[in-house]
This record gives structure tokens, C-alpha cells and sequence, in this order.
């Protein structure tokens, strides 16, 4: 048996354990789900260190970046958390990485995510679909905001015509984030539906060589 | 018979046999090609010759069974037009898929590697990861997944910058394509599409939507679409029948379940009312 077909059966039988849940839990189901676990550790600790080694301590060790040792020493720092006495340090390295993760995510968020966001919603009303953009996102926004307005309405009953049409849309948009909740899932359904066929096309595709 | 006290696991075996039944028998459903995938064909298409395509490869065994058949179509749709194509990865089991791409694809079809084809290592750091290789390619990147360094890799040695790559595919079950549209479609107009599992529709939606994608493969649908265009069948479309048969069953259960559940209701308040006189 060639390595390649030993790494089917043992994914074959893995798979059919971790299924087997589906009938009742069992002593093989958590077998498989330790192992998995033990696995996944063990494979990304690898894989992170060769990442440390390749970015940071091999070019220090070479001279070719000596400056990595900052990072390399702020990485320690992180560890200092599981002193009673020094775990105030580790906040340094924390707020160092916040703040970078933070600028470089805002560099590319406002034009990203939301000029050229804003942007797609103001478009001339051509079509059944552009209508359906626009007049989803006003109503959607008259939901989360003007709710002073729409309350004003609701508990004294005075709020006027305009507050009568922020009521009417915010309920619109009530709906329009209803269909689109019913789309996320439905395209959740989709997506497990197709890890399941996934899985049946590999036992009975790469494993059994009954289905093409 | 009421469904709503039925054994779950009946729904269990039921889904199973719908599922299988059309895998072993296919029915030949129709597909309709749907426009974001078709661009996404198209932009392949429209690439010259030795163009050079990033594809940030972000498969696992978590999301194979949805992303793995869409960047297969994909690379072999570049291949065919012979781009070349660089291999990132910000998972530690994406370089895993990269070289099976290498060596199932590339190479039998005559890729010579180091020139036209690169597998390059995992990378941690997330988003600041896609910045730091939009940024500085080669700094970023001082070896490949094997250890060669990349001095010796012609491909690598064009890269300067995102302005020398064609067209970034990103193939996700995450946010990876949105690290990608923040960081090299925001700032260096690079065009790009993404493959996600399908549960990502209304994450990823806006941005085809927008522009800021040019294509979008969603789930095995998507892949399926893909493989239609270049006239390669793979697991994606062999999947298409059973994914159909697969929503028709749960469309079924929905709507039997409330059925059973307002007439539960109904007789439960009915009950109340005859209780309370």
C-alpha cells in the first residue's frame, strides 16, 4: 500500500467517524476529533515557527535585517503575561500590534469600504435592480437611525407626517434586512450542503472508485 | 404522523439518499452561467499571453470541497491561456494545495517552474500579511515553499510590485478577499476576483456589486459555472445535481415543518381556549 492510498483510508475512516456522530455520540467520533485537534496544533506550531524563522530570526542570525529583533523581542514580551509581576508588559506588545493592525486595516477601509461603498448606492435608477439598491439602502438606514423620530411617533401619536414616512420606511427596511438574513441563509444551506457532497464524492469517488 | 416529534436522524438518512442518488445516476439539470462568474471568465480571457496572475490560495480541508474545484477551473483556465501564476497562501495548509496545482496542473501541462509557475510559503499576519506583499513582493517573500531562494526564480524576479501582477485570485472561505480589496484593489487598482464558499454571498456580494470585485465564484455553483465555460467538467459540476436535489429536500422540510408547526400552534391555542372556558 503506497502512502497515497494508505492517506485515503485513513481520511475514509476519519470521515465515516466524524459522521457517526450523526447517529449518536460515540468513543470513535471523539478519537477522531482529538486527533484532529493534536494534529491541527502540531501542524500550525510547525508552520509558525518556520514563518517566525523565514521573517524574523534568520535574517537577524545572517545580518541581513538585524532591525527584526524588535519584533522578535516585543513576540517575547508576549509571554511576560504569565508572570503575576510582569504581565503588565506584555501590554506593550499587544497595544503595538493593535494600533498597527488598526492603521493599515483604516488605510484601506475608508476607500474600500466605504467611499467606493457609498458610491455603488448612488446610481441613477435604470433598472428593477438599482431600484432595489437604493431604495434598500435608505430604508435600511431610516431603521438604524431616526429612531428618535419614529419613537416620538409611536408613544405620543403626534409625530407628523415625516415621521410617518421614516416609520413606513424603517419597516420597509425592516424587510429588506429580513430577505437578505434569508439569503445568508440560504447560502449557509448551500455551503453545507456542498461540504457534505464534498465528502461523498471523496468516500465514493477517491476512496470506493464507484463514482466518477 | 407528526414530522415536528420525528427522530432527526431520519432527516439525516433522507438527505443522504437524496444526495447520493443523483451523484451515481447524474440528471443533467440546466446551469445557467450567472454574470459575476462570467466576468470573472471573461477577465481571464482578456489577459494577454505571459500574463502574471496571483493567486492567494487559501484552501483547506475545512472549505476543499467548495474552494479547491474553483481555483483548479481557474488554473486551468490560465493555464490554457499560459499565464504565468504565483502561489500565496495565509492558512499553513493553503502551500499543501499550491503544490498539488504545481504538480496535477502545471507541470503536465509543460509549466516549467521557478519560470511560469511558484509556490510560495505560509504567511501569518492576516491582513497585515497582504499589505506587507503588496508592499515589498520580494522582501516579503525571500525564499519559496521548497527553500529556494528567490533570487533563483526568474518568475519572482519580475515582481516588483502589485503593478506587475495581471490579476489577483483570492479563494476563501474568510476574509481574505476583503484583506485583498483593502490592500490591492483599493490601492493598486489590481484587478481581482474571489472564490468563496457559498455562505459568503452577502459578505462579498456588495463588492461585485460595487465594481471592487471583478468576478465572484460562489460555492461548488460557482465552480460548476466556471467549468462550463472552459469546457472542462470537474467535481463542481459533477456536484450541481445533487447540491439541486440537496435544497429541494431542506426547501421541503421547511415548508412541511411550518405547516405542522402553525397547526400545532393552532391546536395548542384551541386547547388553551377550551381550558380557560
Amino acid at each position: 500500500m503506497d502512502i497515497k492510498t494508505l492517506g485515503t483510508w485513513v481520511a475514509a475512516i476519519s470521515t465515516l467517524s466524524v459522521y457517526s456522530y450523526l447517529y449518536k455520540e460515540n468513543a470513535l467520533f471523539r478519537a477522531v476529533e482529538y486527533i484532529l485537534v493534536g494534529l491541527t496544533t502540531a501542524h500550525l506550531t510547525v508552520m509558525g515557527y518556520q514563518n517566525v524563522y523565514d521573517v524574523a530570526i534568520n535574517p537577524v542570525m545572517t545580518g541581513t535585517k538585524v532591525l527584526m529583533i524588535v519584533p522578535i523581542i516585543l513576540g517575547l514580551l508576549l509571554y511576560t503575561r504569565w508572570s503575576k509581576h510582569y504581565s503588565w508588559v506584555s501590554r506593550i506588545p499587544v497595544s503595538f500590534m493593535l494600533t498597527v493592525a488598526a492603521a493599515v486595516t483604516i488605510t484601506g477601509n475608508i476607500d474600500a469600504n466605504f467611499m467606493r461603498q457609498v458610491r455603488a448606492t448612488m446610481v441613477p435608477i435604470k433598472n428593477l435592480d438599482t431600484l432595489v439598491v437604493v431604495v434598500g439602502t435608505i430604508t435600511t438606514l431610516m431603521y438604524f437611525f431616526f429612531m428618535k423620530i419614529r419613537g416620538g411617533s409611536r408613544a405620543e401619536g403626534n409625530g407628523g407626517p415625516l415621521a410617518a414616512v421614516i416609520a413606513g420606511g424603517a419597516e420597509l427596511g425592516r424587510w429588506v434586512m429580513m430577505i437578505a438574513f434569508g439569503a445568508t441563509f440560504g447560502s449557509g444551506v448551500m455551503s453545507r450542503i456542498g461540504l457534505f457532497i464534498g465528502r461523498v464524492q471523496f468516500l465514493f469517488g477517491d476512496w470506493l472508485k464507484l463514482i466518477k | 404522523m407528526n414530522i415536528l416529534k420525528t427522530d432527526i436522524r431520519w432527516f439525516h438518512a433522507i438527505l443522504v439518499l437524496v444526495i447520493l442518488v443523483p451523484l451515481f445516476r447524474p440528471m443533467g439539470l440546466p446551469l445557467t452561467i450567472t454574470k459575476p462568474v462570467k466576468d470573472a471568465y471573461d477577465l481571464v480571457e482578456s489577459l494577454p499571453k505571459g500574463s502574471i496572475v496571483l493567486h492567494a490560495n487559501d484552501v483547506a480541508p475545512s472549505n476543499e470541497a467548495e474552494n479547491w474545484c474553483q481555483l483548479l477551473a481557474m488554473v486551468k483556465h490560465n493555464v490554457a491561456k499560459g499565464h504565468r501564476i504565483i502561489l500565496v497562501s495565509t492558512v499553513a495548509e493553503g502551500p499543501m494545495y499550491s503544490d498539488r496545482i504545481r504538480r496535477e496542473i502545471a507541470e503536465p501541462a509543460g509549466y516549467v517552474y521557478g519560470k511560469d509557475i511558484v509556490v510560495l510559503p505560509y504567511r501569518a499576519g492576516n491582513e497585515t500579511a497582504v499589505t506587507a506583499l503588496a508592499e515589498d513582493f520580494q522582501g516579503t517573500y525571500k525564499a519559496d515553499y521548497y527553500g529556494t531562494p528567490s533570487s533563483q526564480l526568474p518568475l519572482m524576479q519580475e515582481v516588483k510590485s502589485m503593478k506587475d501582477i495581471a490579476m489577483v485570485g483570492c479563494w476563501t472561505s474568510g476574509d481574505l478577499g476583503l484583506w485583498y480589496i483593502r490592500q490591492v484593489e483599493a490601492k493598486y487598482r489590481t484587478p481581482t476576483v474571489t472564490g468563496i464558499v457559498a455562505v459568503g454571498l452577502t459578505l462579498y456580494g456588495p463588492f461585485q456589486a460595487s465594481g471592487q470585485l471583478k468576478g465572484l465564484l460562489l460555492g461548488q455553483a460557482g465552480a460548476a459555472e466556471y467549468e462550463t465555460l472552459i469546457k472542462s467538467p470537474g467535481k463542481g459540476l459533477a456536484a450541481m445535481d445533487a447540491q439541486s436535489m440537496g435544497h429541494l429536500y431542506m426547501v421541503l422540510l421547511i415548508v412541511v415543518s411550518n405547516i405542522f408547526y402553525f397547526q400545532a400552534k393552532r391546536q395548542s391555542a384551541a386547547a388553551a381556549g377550551k381550558g380557560a372556558r
